[in-house]
């Protein structure tokens, strides 16, 4: 319990130096009003990390390990999204994020090595959110996966270059149903590495709405036993060839294979 | 231990035999088994006597008091005779104080019992006493209605060094049987001198005189223990007086069978529960007391859910009555495999409750649970995890009806991330198999273990059981509702699924002549996705199954697997149970018209 909490300052404190750098230079930059300090970032309640501004990935790591515990993983929320870049950062505990609707989460040039990761908008209300990863290589330890879940029409994930290492699968859900009713969703690769081999992987699921949205493959390198992308319009060219992996599709060719014998 | 006046004539009405049922004496489905009741911790020892008292003056019961014990609890439990039919009025006395008939419980066999607690009434008496034998006298107003008590005092015994728990389990055996699982504080180190294991059972209205065949069978971890517990050792052959209980002065040795048992050659170093099972053959016993003097010390005891052998309900999740959310999974503290309360009723207690035919109901299926582990565990006579009897090994006493819902765990059929994944990845390699040529290898890989489950299930049908194999259904929608979501892909995934693990269990069951029963037609429109479901999913949309991976860690995050994705639950809800069991009772009713 001790060490606990002597982590729990640390990450406080630390937090705290980041606002307060800010807020000093303001303060000598000759404003005659005086703002007042801003609060210590990431605030910690009730084992959930949340960050009022826009955060960097370090902090959120941080703030990963300072709430998780032998119960729960890390959990993090992001009120103003995530941007950073050129940077090395591990998560050391199976981590939580929830993007709350405003910012992005955009990351170009990492390396990230970490445990489980979800990064998902579920839990709060309405809003845009985009998931940017340019030349960033996340890899997961032996037993993790990576789950993308964002459920708002306009939302947006884009994987350009990089690679996405998770023994035990990735997953990617951008279907638009917060309201219960699918309405959009869009996922675009370029050149990506996607990478889920280990025992008893789930392998690689990428799916948007059946219905409105979207998923775009621009020679991705897909490395598991089982791979699935579905949505609406799905297409993903790999070489000279382009899989046509739409609804429709699909349901025609799984329709047909239930009438075998 | 106890002393006996016993000359009064039984009852009028009373049988010939003492203690066996009269001629028209119907089957009872009272008595729904012993429950935990009182559960004391600490350096405890324990004294354990009955009396049966006949006439006016009563009869002696001693208690064995250890040098510097004080009395920590003490109780009674009280038996009425068998097949009076008549709950007590008048209470029982001791040195000439009424004892409070509490918690009535009606027996299988048209009796009562009674447990109360007598600390107050002994305390004093026991405590004031020198070491050794301390006498009480007991009397019964209504001689005639009452087999005897038993009394129990725990004691605070400073001889002991070692933490004990004394656990009593109280209440009234089904005529079937119960099971209970007796869970322990650390495992069992045979060697260390503190360990013990003993279990007493207190016995009423049960006589082995004369030729008289009313016995009780125990079986822990699935070995027998006895199959002759019972007997008036304590009272006398008459009724009235038919009263027995493991305790004082009685020999733990099997060969003696004073319904004192030492459990451990019948239990592994290691283990951190025990299973027992109680049974009672010849349907005219009354077991209303079991006490556990333990160490490891207990904490807590979970009672099986069914109480026969007639009917053996044997399967994985879709037999247990719970969904995804509410199954807390434990293997070894529940022998479900859910600790909680099921939001429904599964459907083999539906079977169990349409009629008297199949009431005498054992049920084991535990969630997750797949053929592979049913034949492993079988074959190695105890379960991998928590010491139920093995479901197969049940099966073998069913002497009615056994239903068997086995396999969808051996597919995952409930993994749709997996299965998305697997009936897609042709689409990118041309390398990868269609969705029904790994759904086909997948139901052959089982194929070994569907033979060795059948072949154990001959057993039961050598006694006159019917086995059913229950075919899976098709959890979600066939087709698309009025709305956004796209029910087809799931769907005929899962139809894949279901067709090759119900072709192999089918052509399985057909060459041991076993009932196989096709998912009831009625669920067709009523699938995950459907507005009138008959699962607890609500989603069939297979854009929906990637955030159904298990690495899925909820908000707030949790590491607990049932935290995870509910859309996709293909488990039964309440209409889905229902129409399950109406579909093996039609079944099962064709074949009989037949």
């Amino acid at each position: 319990m001790r060490r606990r909490i002597a982590v729990t300052v640390a990450v406080a404190m630390s937090v705290a130096s980041i606002g307060l750098a800010a807020w000093h230079s303001a303060v000598f930059a000759g404003t005659q009003h005086r703002p007042a300090p801003p609060a210590a970032e990431p605030s910690i309640a009730n084992g959930v990390a949340t960050f009022q501004r826009t955060a960097r990935l370090g902090d959120v790591a941080t703030a990963c390990a300072a709430t998780a515990n032998a119960e729960s993983p890390g959990a993090v929320i992001l009120r103003r999204g995530l941007d950073d870049a050129h940077v090395s950062v591990t998560f050391t505990v199976p981590c939580a994020i929830q993007l709350a609707g405003g910012g992005g989460f955009s990351l170009r040039d990492v390396r990230v090595s970490s445990k489980t990761l979800n990064i998902s908008d579920t839990a709060f209300g309405p809003g845009q959110n985009s998931i940017s990863l340019y030349d960033a290589r996340l890899t997961g330890s032996g037993d993790a996966g990576l789950l993308v879940a964002l459920s708002d029409p306009a939302d947006r994930v884009t994987l350009d270059g990089g690679s996405l290492r998770y023994p035990a699968g990735i997953a990617m859900r951008v279907r638009g149903d917060r309201s219960g009713a699918d309405t959009g969703g869009t996922v675009l690769l370029s050149h990506t590495t996607l990478s889920a081999r280990g025992p008893g992987s789930a392998g690689i699921a990428v799916t948007a709405s059946t219905k409105h949205g979207i998923i775009a493959g621009n020679q991705p390198k897909l490395d598991a036993d089982a791979i699935g992308f579905v949505a609406d319009r799905c297409a993903v060219t790999q070489g000279d060839r382009t899989v046509d992996c739409g609804a429709a599709r699909l349901a025609r060719d799984l329709k047909a294979q239930t009438a075998t014998p | 231990m106890a002393c006996v006046v016993a000359t009064a004539a039984p009852g009028s009405a009373a049988p010939a035999t003492p203690g066996a049922a009269p001629p028209a004496a119907a089957a009872e489905t009272a008595g729904g088994g012993l429950r935990l009741a009182v559960n004391e911790r600490g350096k405890l020892s324990r004294s354990i006597a009955a009396v049966a008292s006949d006439g006016p003056a009563g009869g002696k019961l001693t208690v064995h008091k250890p040098a510097g014990a004080t009395v920590r609890r003490a109780y009674m439990a009280i038996a009425s005779a068998g097949f009076t039919g008549t709950p007590l009025t008048d209470p029982v006395t001791m040195d000439s104080q009424p004892v409070a008939m509490m918690n009535e419980v009606a027996s299988g066999i048209r009796s009562y019992n009674y447990f109360t607690e007598i600390t107050d009434l002994v305390r004093a008496k026991i405590d004031k006493a020198p070491a050794g034998r301390v006498t009480f006298v007991v009397a019964e107003p209504q001689p005639d209605l009452v087999d005897g008590e038993i009394v129990v005092v725990i004691f605070d015994d400073p001889a002991v060094e070692a933490d004990r728990t004394v656990s009593l389990l109280y209440g009234a055996l089904g005529p079937g049987g119960d099971e209970y699982q007796v869970s322990l504080a650390s495992p069992i180190e045979k060697p260390n001198p503190d360990t013990r294991l003993e279990m007493s059972l207190g016995i009423a209205n049960s006589n082995r005189s004369g030729g008289a065949q009313q016995y009780s069978t125990v079986y822990v971890d699935g070995k027998r223990l006895t199959s002759t517990a019972g007997g008036a050792d304590d009272g006398a052959p008459h009724n009235g007086a038919l009263i027995t209980v493991g305790g004082d002065g009685d020999s733990s040795a099997k060969s003696a069978d004073d319904e004192l048992y030492d459990l451990t050659p019948f239990v592994a170093a290691g283990d951190r529960s025990v299973a027992v099972r109680t049974a009672n053959p010849s349907r005219d016993d009354n077991v209303l007391l079991a006490t556990f003097t333990m160490n490891p010390p207990v904490t807590g005891v979970t009672t099986g859910s069914g109480a026969g052998d007639g009917y053996v309900g044997l399967g994985d999740s879709t037999t247990t009555g719970f969904s995804v959310p509410t199954c807390v999974q434990d293997r070894v503290a529940s022998a479900v495999g859910c600790v909680g309360n099921p939001p429904v009723t599964p459907y083999p207690d539906r079977i169990a409750g349409a009629g008297a035919q199949y009431a005498d109901e054992h049920r084991v299926g535990i969630w997750g649970y797949t053929v592979h582990e049913a034949v492993v565990d079988a074959n190695s006579g105890h379960n991998a995890t928590g010491s139920w009897t093995p479901q197969l090994l049940q099966a073998e006493h069913a002497t009615k009806l056994v239903t068997v819902s086995l396999g969808a765990g051996d597919m995952r059929l409930a993994d749709v991330t997996y299965w998305l994944t697997q009936c897609t990845a042709a689409q990118f390699s041309t390398t990868k198999p269609s969705c029904y040529d790994a759904a086909r290898k997948r139901a052959e890989a089982i194929r070994p273990d569907v033979r060795a489950m059948m072949t154990r299930l001959d057993a039961a049908k050598r006694n006159g059981a019917t086995v059913v194999i229950v075919q899976y259904y098709n959890p979600y929608n066939t087709h698309q509702e009025p709305g956004p979501r796209d029910c087809t892909p799931l769907w005929a995934i899962a139809q894949i699924l279901t067709g090759q693990l119900n072709r192999v269990l089918g052509e399985e069951a057909a060459k041991h002549g076993f009932l196989v029963v096709p998912p009831p037609p009625t669920f067709a429109g009523h699938g995950a996705g459907a507005a009138d479901s008959y699962v607890f999913g609500s989603d069939c949309d297979v854009a929906g199954a990637a955030g159904a991976a298990t690495f899925n860690l909820g908000w707030p995050p949790s590491f607990d697997p049932s935290a995870g994705p509910r859309e996709f639950d293909p488990h039964l809800n309440d209409k889905g149970a229902q129409a399950q069991a109406d579909q093996i009772l039609a079944r099962l009713h064709a074949v009989v018209v037949r």
